[in-house]
């Protein structure tokens, strides 16, 4: 019967130390991915300057939007929280078209090597910003599919674990084509 | 990529004056051939008519002869076949297997005594089982667009431990198949392999939970795409990585890429390349002696073939070059 009993106990508290372990494993990959997608999103706003140093040489004219760009750069820079992230992440995107668009304006700009290697960068760091989004959303579905789901829930209200916010940006709303 | 309408043309207009030349040389290969099976016949009949005689007693003892005989002439058999039609399987190989690649991309170069390496073999990382014998044929290897490719077929294969008490060799195939290399268009460092989905799609959830078992394989990849879930499995070194590789379009164009191929297909991403294992049991550029070579609809599966293979280039879209990687 005390034999029973222990193993009883020792049962339940394996349970509760294995859901902890689980939450706490899920929530370590959503910070992991999500400090990955940091250093992604700070590449590109590190590459937007020399872009528009670059463009400059151009087309000094096209001051609003180079101005625009580098501010949006700003913001995102300053952004802290996922959907601030997300806010500055549309805006960044539109501001990039629209520098891809004066640049079809200027035929010795777009063959230009410099400019044409910073926007394959730029491509490049597009999709990979795509992929470590994919990354967060997936990783965030996962934790908050346990915190919302019987019995998990009520351990997640136990250990104190809430839902995290998606990375919300669909790829329609990026123009930036995706291959 | 060539259409099959320009394939025809190339045919008539190229091909066929030589596959008319190769056709007589097939007919005589297809004559002795028969008088080989004839003579086997012959000698067969002659033994029964000798033992016919002898009694009844005797016909346990023929079979057996009848059995041993029935082997050395499966051997001589296939020696002589084999030795008699090395002539002609060579001069197939360079008139349409040569012909048809360079006619796809004059880029290419095909050599059929050559084959995808051991190393290459080992880099995919797709097949982890100790190889003990690896051989392969025709290699066609070049420059397509901005992409290297080079494909071949290969058998790989280990010996395992005999199950009969004279201690022969057995051999298990760990893949035959066609094995096709090319240089992907994406820089990256880590690994991604892409194994055809057997666990999830006849265990389902439970098969899921075998595939998270995996782990000397990396992290079990949960892609968004339902469809592309329900044929593939993936495991990678890094998550973002692999879905940097395996973007929404990409993954599309592996599914479409699969169901032109319409069998199982082991994909792997390693030191900016991509692997593509095409499991067959079909020897793909030899020649079929009992058909005629100058049909048309015999030589366009060839060209069927070999376009399914260089057309990955196209197929999964290798020759764009908008990132950082140009070649």
């Amino acid at each position: 019967m005390l034999i029973a009993l222990i193993l009883v106990i020792v049962g339940i508290a394996l349970m509760f130390i294995g859901v902890w372990n689980y939450f706490m494993r899920k929530k370590n990959q959503v910070y992991n991915v999500s400090a990955s997608l940091d250093a992604i999103l700070k590449k590109r706003y590190d590459l937007i300057p020399n872009l528009v140093q670059v463009v400059k040489g151009y087309a000094a004219y096209e001051q609003t939007v180079l101005e625009s760009i580098l501010s949006i750069r700003n913001e995102g820079e300053r952004a802290r929280t996922i959907p601030e992230k997300g806010l500055a992440d549309v805006k960044a995107v539109k501001g990039i078209n629209q520098l891809f668009a004066v640049a079809e304006r200027y035929p010795d700009l777009k063959a230009d090597k410099e400019f044409r290697f910073l926007q394959a960068s730029l491509n490049e760091v597009e999709e990979q910003i795509s992929a470590a989004r994919r990354a967060y959303n997936a990783s965030v579905q996962e934790i908050n599919t346990a915190v919302a789901v019987f019995p998990l829930n009520l351990f997640a209200k136990l250990y104190k674990v809430t839902a995290f916010p998606f990375f919300a940006l669909s790829d329609s709303e990026r123009k930036v084509p995706l291959f | 990529m060539k259409t099959t309408e320009e394939f025809e043309r190339f045919f008539y207009n190229h091909l066929l004056t030589d596959l008319a030349e190769l056709e007589k040389e097939r007919n005589r290969l297809r004559f002795w051939i028969i008088v080989i099976l004839l003579l086997g016949v012959l000698l067969a009949v002659v033994l029964l008519g000798l033992f016919g005689r002898s009694g009844q007693i005797m016909a346990s003892l023929f079979f057996l002869v009848l059995f041993m005989i029935g082997i050395g002439f499966f051997y001589i058999w296939n020696l002589l076949s084999k030795g008699i039609s090395k002539n002609f399987v060579y001069r197939f190989k360079r008139v349409v297997i040569d012909g048809i690649v360079r006619f796809i991309e004059p880029s290419l170069t095909y050599n059929p005594k050559s084959y995808i390496t051991w190393l290459d073999f080992q880099r995919s990382d797709l097949f982890r089982d100790r190889v003990d014998r690896y051989a392969g044929e025709d290699l066609v290897y070049g420059r397509f667009g901005e992409t290297e490719i080079r494909f071949s077929e290969i058998k790989a294969e280990k010996k395992v431990s005999s199950s009969n008490k004279k201690g022969e060799e057995r051999w298990q195939t760990i893949f035959k198949g066609t094995f096709l290399i090319a240089d992907f268009h994406k820089e990256f460092f880590g690994r991604t392999v892409i194994f055809p989905d057997f666990a999830e799609n006849v265990f389902g959830a439970l098969g899921q939970l075998f595939q998270g078992m995996r782990l000397n394989r990396g992290e079990l990849i949960k892609l968004e795409n339902p469809e592309f879930e329900k044929y593939f499995v993936v495991y990678g070194s890094d998550q973002i990585e692999s879905r940097y590789i395996l973007s929404p379009s990409f993954m599309e164009r592996l599914l479409t890429y699969r169901g032109k191929v319409g069998s199982p297909v082991f994909f792997s991403f390693a030191n900016s390349c991509i692997f593509v294992a095409i499991p067959t049991k079909r020897n793909l550029f030899e020649p079929d002696l009992l058909k005629n070579l100058t049909d048309f609809t015999h030589i366009k599966t060839y060209f069927d073939d070999l376009s399914l293979l260089i057309g990955v280039v196209e197929d999964l879209n290798l020759n764009t070059r908008i990132w950082s990687k140009q070649s």
